[in-house]
């Protein structure tokens, strides 16, 4: 009786088992399977994309149609309408879009610099790294309203942009922390040490070896960034930095709230829609990093 | 008739330890300290010590993974430090490293035949169907059936994972193999299966082995030849049987005394009294005089100097000449 | 034939996991006499650390101890309550590990750590237990003990840290020390060290050692008999000289045959072929016989029992005690 895996036979064609990628996807998703929240999660990301992708062909009513205005719920305005006579439901719709527009343009902006800046100090180290760092910790002192007042002022490029623009490039050193930090130690794996043994350049220790080993925690930093961003423009919309013209669910939320006491409807459903999208991708996130993980740490 | 493949020619490396409020350098780790030795084409040098000792150091200074602090390794006669990255690049392919950690040692998001692969990418020496080819015979001369090349490290066991850094260190077709504790956390019964398949190998293929343990038994197992290491410098050098039989140096006679063999019980042991001092800012003098019990005043003044005193058995001790 | 210090029979310890039930150890006996010291070998994952730990009563969920009893002094520690369990441990049975730095609280002083030991299990004034400690700390050789006992575990070393705990283990006047690999991740000189504070100890205090490992040169050096393990089982139990001159269970040869030696010239070692069988409802059967070259049919079908077939010399083995021939064409 010799180990499932000792050589024994001089057997042609050479069988190997090849898995495709397709079938690497579907075992991260059993994996995500396992957990119940997570599928919910899942879920209520993916109807929260769907509903923003396909909000044209879903919404009952063009969003600047103007109707009567201040009607609670009906049948024909299932979510009421607000004071200016819009559709609620319509309005909720097409608020997703700009809201996850608003999440994921943050998001990815701020993952580009943090990954390229913690990656660059975390491997060199040294004066690189105490100059990176040092940038990093201006940028965090940075006052958020007054940059967004000053980047609105100066550029003609609607509010909702600058906002998405003006939150990713300010939000990216708390990642960058993470990636460097990373780097750092896994930098000295002995996996690593092999590679240079081998005479693998930085570049490519950092693009094969290193990357790969942190891209589960950069996509479930990711992922629960993106309601985090939603949440912040509602609140500097809120505050009144934000864009009146667009109807993303912050703008929603500081319209209806004028009316909480005539007409709920007008901030209640914008509100539970943000609730439980945060709720979804947040739970999301933390089943995703369940089943990345699991891949790493084997049976 | 053979002749010299490595030679480390008065090779030291030193640590700073940074300390104070203005982080300046406040002492030395003197983890390599004037080591000298030549290993020989085909042979199984083997290299012993405690930890501390700097063996570990010494392995990654050779493979020029951290560079010196003073002295030169010698290459077929060409000292590595003074090479390009290039050339340097070029020479990784000869001498290959199989790491203690198996785990550790393997990408654990690469497949195995990406990690077999890599000094294959890394160099260019083949591509696509004639790589997969290549991993294929590899993990068959070391033992694994080729249909699982496309799992991860997680999936097999330690004595496996050891199999496959071998097979990776083979990749590159090298002429000197540095193995660092390669059986050290590896269970009792598959030891075996890997120091044979060393063996097996280096007949197959005629290496070199540059062999470090603590594991004294494996040692002697394995090597040819063996230096004996304490505190950053060689206290014996010699046949592995002469050295182990009948050792000179005080340190070499403890260390050999105080191996337990299976089945007997010693009577007579020479017990080493403290412990093993850290190699920072070492004190004038022989580094074993601390604990040596024949030491005399010369012992702690001077450091004595490596001597043959038996053709090819090197020992550095001011008493045993 | 005074009766035996601790008289393990018949232990069964399950971990009941999300996959099945892994039964770590599964029907062992063991028994170490007053003043002896048995070795418990095995490779990793053969359960003799949860023989050690299921001594102690230091098992957690999702292990249970569900069968057998151990009997120590006399008294079976499986009816014993958990108050009556924590005043013997530490004190009548004390066990050390592996990894010295880990099992000693990084945050407190060794001293404190000692004195803690001693206190809760010898009635002293708070004078008398630091005299106490000094007095421990200087028996097993660590230099300048009034000053080092006011140090934290990582300004000791591994070796140093050791010894700490084995006088720690044994100041409490403990009649059985276990030691789960003492000396596993100690350098050759120090472990030489360790094993003579050990032998010293032993005979001053008069107790009786359990010690584990993998390692039988150590053993060699402080054992008087040997049990060895295999996949949850214990497959043979001898003295020492019996153990390696003649070694009867077919696992133990090969084991002994797979080391390198240092008095004997081996060109190739002896390997075992296979891998460690998971211990998961494992089929009723010589847990060793896939990878045993003597196997025969009834290895296959039913499990070997524990026989005697010499003074103080037991093997669970078809071998011996059956009248079936070996089969040597198995594989």
């Amino acid at each position: 009786m010799t180990s499932r895996l000792s050589a024994e036979s001089e057997e042609k064609p050479e069988e190997v088992y090849k898995p495709s990628r397709a079938t690497r996807v579907f075992m991260v998703w059993r994996k995500l399977k396992k957990s119940k929240l997570a599928v919910v999660g899942f879920g209520t990301v993916l109807l929260v994309s769907v509903v923003a992708l396909l909000a044209p062909i879903i919404a009952p009513y063009d969003p600047e149609w103007r109707g009567y205005t201040s009607r609670p719920p009906s049948m024909e305005h299932w979510l009421g309408t607000d004071a200016m006579g819009r559709d609620m439901f319509s309005l909720v719709i097409y608020g997703a879009r700009i809201s996850l527009y608003v999440g994921l343009g943050a998001v990815l902006i701020e993952v580009l610099i943090a990954l390229g800046i913690g990656m660059i100090a975390g491997y060199f180290g040294g004066k690189i790294d105490e100059v990176l760092m040092r940038i990093t910790d201006v940028v965090l002192t940075l006052p958020t309203l007054m940059l967004l007042i000053l980047a609105v002022s100066m550029f003609e490029v609607r509010g909702i942009h600058i906002i998405t623009m003006v939150m990713g490039l300010l939000g990216w050193p708390f990642m960058a922390r993470v990636v460097r930090s990373e780097f750092l130690s896994l930098r000295e794996s002995t996996y690593v040490e092999a590679a240079r043994s081998m005479g693998a350049t930085s570049w490519r220790i950092i693009v094969r070896h290193i990357l790969p080993n942190i891209l589960s925690t950069i996509i479930v930093l990711a992922t629960m960034d993106i309601p985090w961003y939603i949440f912040y423009e509602a609140t500097l919309t809120f505050l009144g930095f934000g864009d009146p013209f667009s109807f993303s669910w912050g703008v929603l939320l500081k319209k209806g709230y004028l009316y909480l006491q005539t007409a709920w409807w007008m901030i209640t459903f914008p509100g539970l829609a943000l609730f439980f999208t945060s709720l979804g991708f947040n739970l999301f996130g933390d089943g995703l990093r369940d089943a990345l993980d699991v891949t790493e740490r084997g049976r | 008739m053979s002749e010299t493949l490595l030679e480390v020619i008065n090779l030291r490396k030193y640590f700073p330890i940074m300390g104070g409020v203005l982080l300046r350098q406040v002492a030395t780790i003197h983890a390599v300290d004037g080591v000298s030795f030549s290993v020989k084409l085909g042979e199984t040098f083997g290299l012993v010590g405690e930890s501390g000792c700097g063996k570990t150091t010494l392995a990654r200074v050779i493979l020029r993974l951290i560079p010196p602090t003073a002295g030169a390794v010698c290459y077929r006669g060409n000292d590595i430090f003074k090479l390009s990255e290039k050339k340097m690049r070029k020479l990784r392919l000869e001498m290959a490293m199989v790491f203690q950690n198996p785990f550790g040692s393997l990408n654990p998001r690469m497949t195995i035949a990406d990690s077999v692969g890599e000094p294959l990418d890394i160099h260019g020496l083949a591509k696509g169907a004639e790589k997969e080819k290549r991993i294929m015979e590899l993990m068959k001369k070391v033992g694994l059936a080729p249909f699982h090349i496309y799992r991860y490290p997680h999936e097999f066991s330690g004595g496996e994972k050891q199999r496959i850094g071998i097979a990776r260190a083979l990749a590159g077709n090298p002429k000197l193999l540095v193995a660092d504790e390669p059986v050290s956390s590896l269970d009792v019964s598959v030891r075996a299966q890997i120091l044979n398949l060393l063996k097996d190998l280096q007949e197959e293929y005629g290496f070199t082995y540059f062999y470090i343990s603590h594991d004294l038994s494996t040692v002697k197992h394995m090597c040819d030849r063996v230096a004996v290491m304490y505190l950053g410098k060689i206290a014996e050098l010699g046949p592995v049987k002469i050295v182990y039989k009948s050792p000179v140096h005080p340190y070499t006679e403890a260390l050999m005394s105080a191996i337990p063999i299976p089945g007997r019980r010693r009577e007579e042991r020479i017990i080493l009294k403290g412990t093993v001092p850290t190699p920072i800012d070492p004190p004038p003098g022989c580094r074993f005089n601390p604990r040596c019990q024949y030491c005399e005043p010369i012992c702690a003044k001077e450091d004595p100097e490596l001597i043959e005193v038996k053709e090819g058995h090197f020992v550095a001790c001011h008493l045993r000449k | 034939m005074s009766e035996p210090l601790l008289s393990i029979k018949d232990l069964k310890t399950y971990f009941f996991t999300a996959e099945g039930v892994v039964k770590a150890v599964d029907g062992v006996h063991l028994k170490i006499d007053v003043g002896e010291v048995l070795g418990l070998v095995g490779e990793s994952g053969c359960g003799k650390s949860t023989v050690a730990l299921s001594t102690m009563r230091l098992i957690r969920h999702p292990g249970k101890i569900v069968g057998g009893e151990i009997r120590f002094e006399g008294e079976n520690l499986l009816d014993k309550s958990e108050g009556e369990m924590r005043k013997i441990r530490g004190g009548k049975i004390s066990i050390i590990f592996q990894n010295p730095m880990s099992s000693m609280n990084p945050v407190f002083t060794v001293g404190s750590q000692i004195a803690e030991a001693i206190k809760l299990h010898q009635n002293a004034q708070k004078h008398e237990i630091k005299e106490k400690v000094v007095e421990i700390l200087d028996k097993v050789g660590i230099p300048s003990p009034r000053e080092r006992m006011k140090d934290y575990p990582h300004e000791y070393s591994g070796g140093m840290l050791q010894r700490a705990m084995t006088a720690m283990a044994l100041s409490c006047n403990a009649k059985l020390l276990i030691a789960d690999e003492p000396t596993t991740n100690l350098d050759v000189t120090i472990q030489a060290q360790i094993l003579e504070l050990m032998k010293t100890l032993r005979k001053e205090f008069d107790a009786s050692i359990l010690l584990i490992g993998h390692d039988f040169g150590v053993i060699s050096e402080l054992c008087d008999k040997v049990a060895v393990m295999y996949a949850g089982k214990l497959v043979e139990h001898a003295d020492l000289t019996t153990i390696f001159k003649e070694a009867k269970h077919p696992y133990t040869q090969a084991l002994l045959g797979s080391i390198p030696r240092l008095d004997v010239e081996t060109e190739r070692l002896r390997i075992i072929p296979g891998m460690v069988p998971r211990l998961i409802n494992p089929p009723p059967r010589c847990r060793f016989y896939p990878r045993c070259e003597y196997a025969k049919g009834i290895c296959s079908k039913e499990e070997p029992q524990l026989i005697e077939i010499g003074q103080d010399h037991s093997v669970a083995c078809f071998l011996y005690g059956s009248t079936e021939k070996p089969d040597h064409q198995h594989r």
